[in-house]
C-alpha cells in the first residue's frame, strides 16, 4: 500500500466519524510504513552474503593481504545492511523468506497490540475501541478489538469482515472499513449519550 | 587456504624475518593447542550428558578429535590415560596447517551447533553470563558442578581469541556465530519474554496445564476454528458417512469423504443391509498435525449402532480412528456454513463434475481444498454391544483428592473474561452451573434422558444418551438421589471465534446405585452410602450471547417452560434451538478428574 495523502486522510476521517455515530465503538486508525524493522532479516541475509563473498575470495586467482580479505567481509557485510534496510529491497526481501505471510501477520499483529497500548484504545469507558492497523511495508491490515468488543462480536464475524481488506489499497481499506462497521453496527449498538467522541478520528501516520 | 599459501611463499625471503615467522608460527601452534586445551579442559573431561544424544556425539567426537590435532593425551572416562596414537601424528605431518586451522574452525562450529545442549547443561544454565575463568592446567577440576554457563563463556572467550590469532578464520566465524544466535533469538521471541514464560511454567509445573502447541499452532493459522464447531462438525460427518456407506450414494459427501476412505466404510456394511440408531458416545482429537502442505487432526470415534440385514439383526460397538486433512491456510466456516454441509466454497448443495468441481461456482472442492476432509478410516474394534460395567458401592472416589490442573493463563483469562463481561457475577455462573447439574442427575435417574436436553450440546446429550442406552439394553437403570455440588473451582477460561468456554471442577455427592429395570434389584453400587466424586465440567457460550437468562427452568429464548424442547435442541414454542449455547451456558463435556489433563 502506498503512503497516505492528505486526501486520503481526509475521508478516513470522515469514515471513522461516520461509523461512530452508528455504532457504540472507538475506531482508531494507524498507518504505519512498517510493523517491524525486520533487522534479523536483513542482518542474516547481510551475514551470508559477506561469507559468500569471503568464499568467492577463497577461489578466485588472484592473491590478497588477508586484511584485505576481512576487510572486503566487513564492507560487503555493511553495505548489504545497509542497502536492505530500505523498503524498497525489504518488501521483495520479505517476498522470498516469508511466502506465507505468517511472519508478517505476527509481527503486525505485536505491532498492533503495542498501538492498542500507545494510543490508548483500551482506555474507552466500556473497553469498546476497535484498532485498524495498517503495515504498508508489509502489506497487513490488523483489526484489534479491545476486550469489551471481543465479548459482543463473535472473532470469526470480524474476521470475515476483514478478509475484505485483502490485496489492500486504498479503496479496498474504505471497503473493509465499512465490512467492519456492519459488524459492529449489528452487535455493538450505539447507546444513549453516548454519543461523545473519546478517541480522536483522524488517523495516526507513522514511519 | 591456497591464495594463503600462495601470499607467504611469493614474499621475498629475509632470513631474520623467515626465522621470525617460524617462531611466530610455533607460537600460534603453541596458541591452537592452548585453546584446544582449554576446550578439552571445558568439554572433553566434562562427562557426556545423559539423554541428548547430540551431546553425546558431541562429546565422543570431540575426544576424538582433539588429542591427535594438539598432541595432548585425555584421560579416559574409566580415569586412564590414552596413550598417544602414532597414526595422529602422521596425519599431523600430512595435512598441512591451512587445513588444521580449517578443521579448527568446523570443529568449533560444530562444537557450538551441536554440542549446544551439553554445553548448557554442565551447571544446568545456558546462560551467558558472569563464566568464572577455569584454569587451564588442572586437569579433571571443571567436573560435573562446574558453575552454570562456564562452557558458554569460555567458548566466547575462545571465539574471540580465534579472531585476534587467526582473524581470516576468527572473524567469518564470528559472523556466522552472531548469524546464528540473532537468528535463535528472533525465532524465540524476545529474551525477557521467553524467560518470564519459562519461569511461569516453571512454576506451574506441578498443578497447570499449557494449551496443546499443536492446536496452538493450527488456532494461529485458522483463527476462524473452534473446537466445540469442530466436534459438532465431526460428528455430523461421520454419522453422514455411515449412513452413505449404508446407501452407496457418496456424491453429496464429495467433498467431506475422499475416495481412500470409502472402502474400509463399505466392508463394515454389507451391502442391503440397514444401519440404524447410531450414536456416538465419544469423539476424541488424539493428534493435530500441522503441514506444510496439509493440516492433519486424527480422531477417536467410539459409537454404537444397530445394523440389520437378512438374517442378522445385532448391536454393535465400534472403536475407530479417523483421519481429517485439509490443505494448509484453510479457513473454517462460520458454524452454521460448516454444518451446513454444502459446497465449502458457495454453499449450495454439492454436485461435482468430472474434475472434481463444484457445478455452481467451478472452485475444486474434492481434495480437501477448503474444508476438513476424511482421508482415512480405521475401524479398530468391532464388538456386540455389551453390558455396562457396574458402579462401586460408594464411597470416596480417588478423583475427589486428585489435584486440580489449572490452565497455566488462567489468572490472565479470568481478568479478560470480566473486562469482556463487565457485568459477569461469579454466583450467577455457579447457579447455573448447580441448576444444570441437579437436572442432569435427576433425568439420568429418572431414566428420561430427554429432560436434559435444553442444558446440553448435541455433543454432550449424545455421549450421555450412549451410557443410558447401553444400560437399558441390559435390562438395567443407573438411579441416582439427593445429588449435592460441594464446591466448584473454575480451573480454565477460553475463547475462540465463536464460543467462550468455561471449565469447572465440582466435588459432588449423591447416593448411586444401578437396578435391574424390572425386579428394582440392586445389582451394583448402594442406595444407602453416599458417594463423592469429582468431575471436570466445560460449559460453553457463543460470544456475543449477552447475559445469563434469568430462570434457567424457562426457554432462554420466549421464556415458556422448558417441557417442548425436541432432540435436536429446538424449543417447541418459539422453534429457537437452545442448545447452541446462543442464549446461556450449556454443558459442553464432561471429563474424569483422573483423567483431565486441561
Amino acid at each position: 500500500m502506498s503512503a497516505p495523502d492528505a486526501a486520503f486522510l481526509d475521508a478516513v476521517t470522515a469514515r471513522v466519524k461516520a461509523i461512530e455515530q452508528r455504532t457504540d465503538a472507538e475506531i482508531v486508525v494507524v498507518f504505519a510504513g512498517r510493523a517491524d524493522a525486520w533487522r534479523d532479516r536483513v542482518e542474516l541475509t547481510a551475514a551470508v552474503g559477506g561469507l559468500s563473498l569471503g568464499a568467492l575470495l577463497l577461489v578466485i586467482p588472484w592473491m590478497l593481504h588477508p586484511a584485505a580479505f576481512v576487510v572486503d567481509q566487513a564492507l560487503a557485510w555493511l553495505l548489504l545492511r545497509w542497502l536492505l534496510g530500505r523498503p524498497a529491497l525489504l518488501a521483495p526481501l520479505l517476498a522470498l523468506t516469508d511466502r506465507s505471510h505468517r511472519e508478517r501477520r505476527r509481527r503486525a499483529e505485536r505491532a498492533a497490540g503495542e498501538e492498542l497500548l500507545a494510543e490508548a484504545v483500551h482506555a474507552t469507558p466500556n473497553r469498546t475501541g476497535v484498532l485498524i492497523y495498517v503495515a504498508a511495508l508489509e502489506d497487513e491490515v490488523v483489526v484489534l478489538p479491545d476486550l469489551g468488543v471481543q465479548g459482543m462480536v463473535p472473532g470469526g464475524e470480524l474476521m470475515s469482515a476483514c478478509r475484505t481488506f485483502r490485496g489492500a489499497d486504498h479503496a479496498a481499506l474504505l471497503a473493509g472499513m465499512d465490512a467492519v462497521a456492519s459488524v459492529l453496527e449489528r452487535h455493538v449498538p450505539l447507546l444513549p449519550h453516548s454519543d461523545e467522541t473519546d478517541l480522536p478520528n483522524e488517523p495516526r501516520v507513522r514511519p | 587456504m591456497n591464495w594463503l599459501r600462495w601470499y607467504w611463499s611469493s614474499r621475498p625471503r629475509n632470513p631474520a624475518t623467515d626465522q621470525r615467522e617460524v617462531d611466530q608460527r610455533e607460537v600460534q601452534t603453541h596458541n591452537s593447542r592452548h585453546i584446544l586445551r582449554l576446550l578439552i579442559s571445558q568439554s572433553a573431561r566434562t562427562p557426556p550428558p545423559e539423554g541428548a544424544p547430540s551431546g553425546r556425539f558431541a562429546h565422543a567426537a570431540l575426544r576424538m578429535w582433539v588429542p591427535w590435532y594438539c598432541g595432548t593425551s585425555l584421560p579416559s572416562d574409566r580415569g586412564t590415560s590414552h596413550a598417544r596414537g602414532h597414526w595422529p601424528r602422521v596425519l599431523r605431518l600430512l595435512i598441512p596447517q591451512s587445513a588444521r586451522q580449517a578443521l579448527l574452525a568446523l570443529g568449533f562450529v560444530l562444537l557450538l551447533l551441536v554440542a549446544d545442549e551439553a554445553l548448557a547443561r554442565v551447571g544446568g544454565g545456558g546462560t551467558f553470563r558472569a563464566p568464572s575463568r577455569p584454569s587451564s592446567s588442572g586437569g579433571g577440576s571443571f567436573g560435573g558442578s562446574s558453575g552454570g554457563g562456564d562452557g558458554s563463556g569460555e567458548a566466547l572467550y575462545l571465539l574471540l581469541r580465534l579472531c585476534i590469532e587467526y582473524p581470516q578464520l576468527g572473524v567469518p566465524l564470528l559472523l556466522i556465530v552472531l548469524a546464528f544466535f540473532w537468528y535463535n533469538h528472533n525465532q524465540h521471541g524476545h529474551g525477557h519474554v521467553s524467560v518470564e514464560r519459562g519461569a511461569h511454567q516453571e512454576r506451574a509445573a506441578t498443578a497447570t496445564s499449557a494449551a496443546d502447541p499443536a492446536w496452538t499452532a493450527l488456532v494461529a493459522h485458522d483463527p476462524a476454528l473452534s473446537r466445540p464447531v469442530l466436534e459438532d462438525y465431526i460428528q455430523l460427518v461421520y454419522r453422514r458417512a455411515w449412513a452413505a456407506a449404508a446407501t452407496r450414494t457418496w456424491e453429496p459427501l464429495a467433498p467431506y469423504i475422499s475416495d481412500a476412505a470409502r472402502p474400509a466404510l463399505e466392508r463394515a456394511v454389507p451391502a442391503g443391509a440397514e444401519l440404524s440408531e447410531l450414536v456416538v458416545a465419544s469423539v476424541t482429537l488424539q493428534q493435530v498435525r500441522p503441514g506444510r502442505d496439509r493440516d492433519r487432526l486424527v480422531v477417536g470415534i467410539e459409537s454404537s449402532r444397530r445394523l440389520a440385514a437378512p438374517g442378522v439383526d445385532v448391536r454393535q460397538y465400534t472403536q475407530e480412528t479417523w483421519v481429517f486433512q485439509r490443505a494448509a491456510g484453510a479457513i473454517s466456516k462460520p458454524p452454521e456454513e460448516a454444518l451446513r454441509l454444502g459446497c465449502p466454497s458457495c454453499g449450495v448443495a454439492v454436485q461435482c463434475d468430472s474434475l472434481g468441481r463444484c457445478t455452481s461456482c467451478s472452485t475444486p472442492i474434492t481434495t480437501g481444498q477448503l474444508a476438513w476432509q476424511v482421508a482415512s478410516v480405521n475401524i479398530e474394534r468391532t464388538e456386540p454391544l455389551g453390558r455396562p460395567e457396574l458402579a462401586s458401592s460408594g464411597g470416596t472416589e480417588p478423583s475427589w483428592h486428585a489435584p486440580t490442573v489449572l490452565a497455566a493463563d488462567l489468572p490472565a483469562a479470568v481478568r479478560a473474561f470480566h473486562g469482556r463481561h463487565p457485568h459477569f457475577q461469579a454466583k450467577e455462573l455457579n447457579g447455573r452451573i448447580a441448576h444444570v447439574f441437579i437436572a442432569l442427575q435427576e433425568a439420568w435417574g429418572r431414566g428420561r434422558w430427554a429432560d436434559a436436553r435444553p442444558f446440553t450440546t448435541d455433543m454432550a446429550w449424545n455421549t450421555l444418551r450412549f451410557w443410558m442406552d447401553t444400560y437399558a439394553r441390559a435390562g438395567l437403570a443407573n438411579r441416582v438421589a439427593d445429588p449435592k455440588i460441594e464446591r466448584t473451582q473454575i480451573v480454565r477460561v477460553t475463547i475462540d471465534a465463536w464460543y467462550e468456554s468455561i471449565t469447572v471442577r465440582l466435588w459432588a455427592t449423591m447416593r448411586d446405585w444401578v437396578e435391574e429395570a424390572g425386579t428394582g434389584k440392586v445389582v451394583g453400587g448402594s442406595p444407602s452410602a453416599e458417594h463423592r466424586f469429582s468431575e471436570y465440567w466445560t460449559f460453553i457460550r457463543a460470544v456475543g450471547s449477552g447475559d445469563q437468562s434469568k430462570d434457567p427452568t424457562r426457554c432462554p429464548s420466549c421464556g415458556a417452560p422448558l417441557d417442548q424442547v425436541n432432540a435436536a435442541g429446538e424449543c417447541g414454542y418459539c422453534n429457537s434451538v437452545i442448545t447452541t449455547g446462543k442464549y446461556d451456558w450449556v454443558l459442553s463435556r464432561i471429563d474424569q478428574a483422573e483423567v483431565y489433563k486441561g
